[in-house]
C-alpha cells in the first residue's frame, strides 16, 4: 500500500486536487481578497475607494475602543472554553471508559446539540435565562430574590450560551484525544497505593493533558469567532471582536474596517495555534 | 502443605459476571510465606480473574481474601501494599524510569532522599543502574519487564502478583527473564503468585502450581505432581504432551484396546471405558515384547527430540526419543514395531470420573 502510493505521486495529488481545488477557490482566495480590502481606503460615509493605506491597521491599534474589544473577546473565550473543559471533561472521560453497547447512542446524545441552529440554540436560553424566564421564575416562586437576576443581555449569558454551544466539540476533542489512557495504567497506579484522587492526578490528568490541549485550542477558535450566540444572548450590549465586524460590514458600511478586525483575528488565530502547538509538544512527552 | 503456614488464603472465591458460567467458581487456596505459586490454565480459567481479585481490582461475588488472617476482601486496592506486574508493564509513559519506580515510594510519603536510595536498590536488583532518566518507551521489552518488576518490588510488598510478565517477550529473553524472576523472589522470600498459560514456565518457577479449568481448581501441587500425576485429562492434556488412549475394561477389570491387554497399575470397573495417558517420552518401541503392536506411520526431526509417530488397530500415538539416543535411528514410516511402557507412567482416568 504505502508502497504503491509512493510510487504514484500523479495519482496522489490527483485525487487531492478536488480538496485543494474547494480549500483554494473556497478559503484561500476570499481570505487573500479580504486582506486586500483591510489596506482599501474608505470615505467618511463607508463607501470603499481604490488604493492602499494602512488607516484602518493604525485606527485598530490607537483606539482604546479595539483594544478593549481583543481584550473582552479574549476573556470570554477564555472563560467559556474553560467552562466546556470543566463541564466536558467528565463526560469524555465516562464516555471513553464506558464498555457498554449503549456508548455509540451516548456518545450521539453528547454531540446532538450540533444538529440544532445555534440560533434556536439562543432563544432557547433566553427562555430560560430570561428575566421572566424559568430560573428567575423558579427562585422568585421559591422566594428567594425580589427582583430579577439579569442573566442575559449581558456578559454572564453569553458566557453561558458559548460554554454550551461549545461543549460538544470539546466532548468530541477530548474523547478523540484520550487515546493515550489505558485503563492498566490507572489500575497499576491504583496497586501502587494511589488512592482514586491521586491516581486522577498524576496519572489520569497528565496523560489527557494532549486532549485537554487540542479540545481548548479548537473551542477557544470557535468562541473567538463566534457572532450568533454573543449577538442573541448578549442582546447588543456586550462587545466583541466577531459583533463588531458585523456592525462595521452590515451596519456602518465600512467594509475595509471590518476586514482589518478580520485579519486581527487571524492573526490572533494564528498566535493561539502557534501556542497550542507548543504547548502540545510539551505535554505529549 | 504450604511452607510457613497460610500467609495468603483464598476462601470460596467467586465471581460471576452474570452471563454464562462464574469466571471464578468457588476458589480455596493457601499459599504459604514465601512461596510462589503459579495459577495456570487456558485462557478464560478464571486465572487472571482471581489475580485481580487479589489485587482488589475486581470485586468478587462472594468469598473472602485473607492475608495472615485478616480480611483484605473489602480493603481498596491502594491499601493492599501489593507489588504488581502488568501483562503490558502498565510504565507511566509520561514519567522516567525513576519516577516510574519511585511512584509507590511517593503514595507512601517516603522522604525524598530514602526513596531516592531505594530506587537505586530496586534497579540495581534488576540490573537496570544508569537508565533512570529514561522514558519506558526508550526502553526494550525486556528492560521495560525490569522497571515494572523494580516498581512493583520497590514497596516492599507483602505480595507479588505477576500477570503473565513473561509472555511479550521473545523466547530467549523470556527464558532469562524466568531464571531472573525466580531469583529474585527467592533472595527476598516475597510471597509471589503468578498466572501464566505457559505450562513451562509454570513448571520451571512454581513452588506449586494450581491448575485452573472453567474457574475451579483442578489441580493443586508440585510440578513434579501436576505433570506426572495429573489428577484430571484436563490436566494431563494441559501440562506437558500426553497420549489418550481410548480403552474398554473387559469383565475383570483389566483394561484392553482391541485384544491387547494393557499393562496399567489401576484397575477399572468392570466393562467401564477409560482413557488411559502416557506421555510420549515413556512410551517404548520395540521388535516385540511390548502390549501393543502397529507400525510408524512418521518420524518428525524437530532438533533436541524426535517424535515417532505410531497407529495400530485401535490406537494412534506419539512416542519421543532424546535425539541423543540412539535407538530411534533406522526408524521410518511403515515398520512394524511393538508399543509398550512402564505400568507406573500410565494414567487411567475412567469416563465415568472424568464426567465429561
Amino acid at each position: 500500500m504505502a508502497d504503491d502510493r509512493r510510487r504514484r505521486p500523479a495519482l496522489a495529488a490527483g485525487l487531492s486536487l478536488p480538496a485543494a481545488a474547494a480549500i483554494g477557490l473556497g478559503f484561500l482566495l476570499p481570505v487573500l481578497w479580504l486582506a486586500r480590502m483591510s489596506f482599501n481606503p474608505s470615505d467618511p460615509d463607508g463607501a470603499l475607494r481604490e488604493g492602499w493605506t494602512l488607516h484602518h491597521y493604525a485606527e485598530l491599534l490607537t483606539d482604546s475602543f479595539y483594544g478593549e474589544l481583543a481584550l473582552g473577546s479574549l476573556q470570554m473565550s477564555a472563560v467559556s472554553t474553560l467552562g466546556a473543559l470543566l463541564v466536558g471533561y467528565p463526560i469524555a472521560l465516562f464516555l471513553f471508559r464506558l464498555e457498554s453497547r449503549w456508548k455509540t447512542l451516548l456518545v450521539l446524545l453528547a454531540i446532538c446539540p450540533l444538529l440544532v441552529s445555534g440560533v434556536v440554540r439562543a432563544y432557547g436560553w433566553i427562555v430560560i435565562l430570561g428575566d421572566a424566564g424559568w430560573i428567575n421564575s423558579m427562585l422568585r416562586g421559591a422566594g428567594l430574590i425580589d427582583r430579577p437576576i439579569r442573566l442575559v443581555n449581558n456578559h454572564i449569558g453569553v458566557a453561558i450560551g458559548l460554554t454550551e454551544s461549545l461543549l460538544p466539540y470539546m466532548t468530541l476533542s477530548l474523547l478523540a484525544g484520550l487515546g493515550r489512557l489505558d485503563r492498566g495504567l490507572e489500575e497499576a497506579a491504583r496497586t501502587l497505593g494511589a488512592s482514586p484522587l491521586r491516581t486522577f492526578l498524576r496519572v489520569t490528568l497528565p496523560l489527557s493533558l494532549p486532549a485537554v490541549v487540542l479540545g481548548c485550542t479548537i473551542c477557544f477558535m470557535l468562541a473567538i469567532s463566534a457572532f450568533v450566540t454573543p449577538r442573541l444572548l448578549g442582546g447588543g450590549r456586550v462587545f466583541l471582536l466577531a459583533t463588531e465586524i458585523y456592525e462595521q460590514a452590515l451596519l456602518t458600511l465600512n467594509w475595509p474596517l471590518a476586514a482589518a478586525l478580520a485579519v486581527a483575528i487571524l492573526a490572533m488565530f494564528t498566535l493561539v495555534l502557534v501556542a497550542s502547538g507548543r504547548l502540545q509538544r510539551r505535554v505529549a512527552e | 502443605m504450604a511452607p510457613g503456614g497460610g500467609h495468603l488464603a483464598l476462601a470460596g472465591l467467586c465471581k460471576d459476571y452474570g452471563v454464562g458460567d462464574p469466571a471464578v467458581d468457588r476458589l480455596d487456596l493457601e499459599i504459604g510465606r514465601g512461596e510462589f505459586v503459579a495459577l495456570l490454565g487456558p485462557s478464560g480459567c478464571g486465572k487472571t480473574t482471581t489475580l485481580r481479585m487479589i489485587a482488589g481490582l475486581v470485586e468478587p461475588t462472594a468469598g473472602r481474601i485473607l492475608l495472615d488472617g485478616d480480611d483484605l476482601t473489602a480493603k481498596p486496592t491502594h491499601r493492599r501494599n501489593i507489588g504488581m506486574v502488568f501483562q503490558n508493564y502498565a510504565l507511566f509513559p509520561h514519567m522516567s524510569v525513576a519516577d516510574n519506580v519511585a511512584f509507590g515510594l511517593e503514595m507512601r510519603g517516603i522522604a525524598k532522599a530514602e526513596a531516592r536510595s531505594r530506587v537505586a536498590e530496586a534497579l540495581g536488583l534488576v540490573r537496570l543502574g544508569g537508565l533512570e532518566a529514561r522514558r519506558p518507551k526508550a526502553l526494550s521489552g525486556g528492560q521495560q519487564q525490569r522497571v515494572a518488576l523494580a516498581r512493583a518490588l520497590v514497596i516492599r510488598p507483602d505480595l507479588l502478583l505477576l500477570d503473565e510478565p513473561l509472555s511479550n517477550l521473545d523466547a530467549k529473553l523470556r527464558e532469562e527473564m524466568r531464571g531472573e524472576i525466580r531469583e529474585i523472589q527467592r533472595r527476598l522470600g516475597i510471597t509471589t503468585v503468578f498466572v501464566t498459560h505457559d505450562q513451562a514456565e509454570a513448571l520451571a518457577l512454581a513452588d506449586r502450581i494450581a491448575v485452573m479449568e472453567r474457574g475451579r481448581l483442578a489441580q493443586l501441587g508440585s510440578p513434579e505432581e501436576i505433570y506426572e500425576r495429573p489428577a484430571t485429562p484436563f490436566v494431563a492434556r494441559f501440562v506437558g504432551r500426553v497420549n489418550a488412549l481410548a480403552a474398554e475394561a473387559g469383565a475383570d477389570g483389566r483394561l484392553r484396546i482391541g485384544g491387547a491387554l494393557l499393562s496399567v497399575r489401576e484397575p477399572a470397573p468392570p466393562g467401564a471405558r477409560a482413557t488411559v495417558m502416557v506421555r510420549p517420552q515413556h512410551i517404548q518401541l520395540g521388535s516385540s515384547g511390548g502390549t501393543l503392536s502397529g507400525h510408524v506411520t512418521g518420524v518428525t526431526y524437530i532438533g533436541d527430540v524426535v517424535q515417532i509417530a505410531v497407529a495400530g488397530d485401535g490406537f494412534a500415538l506419539t512416542a519421543e526419543r532424546g535425539t541423543a539416543d540412539p535407538s530411534w535411528r533406522g526408524l521410518a514410516a511403515g515398520q512394524a514395531v511393538s508399543v509398550g511402557w512402564p505400568p507406573d507412567s500410565a494414567r487411567v482416568f475412567p469416563e465415568t470420573a472424568d464426567g465429561r
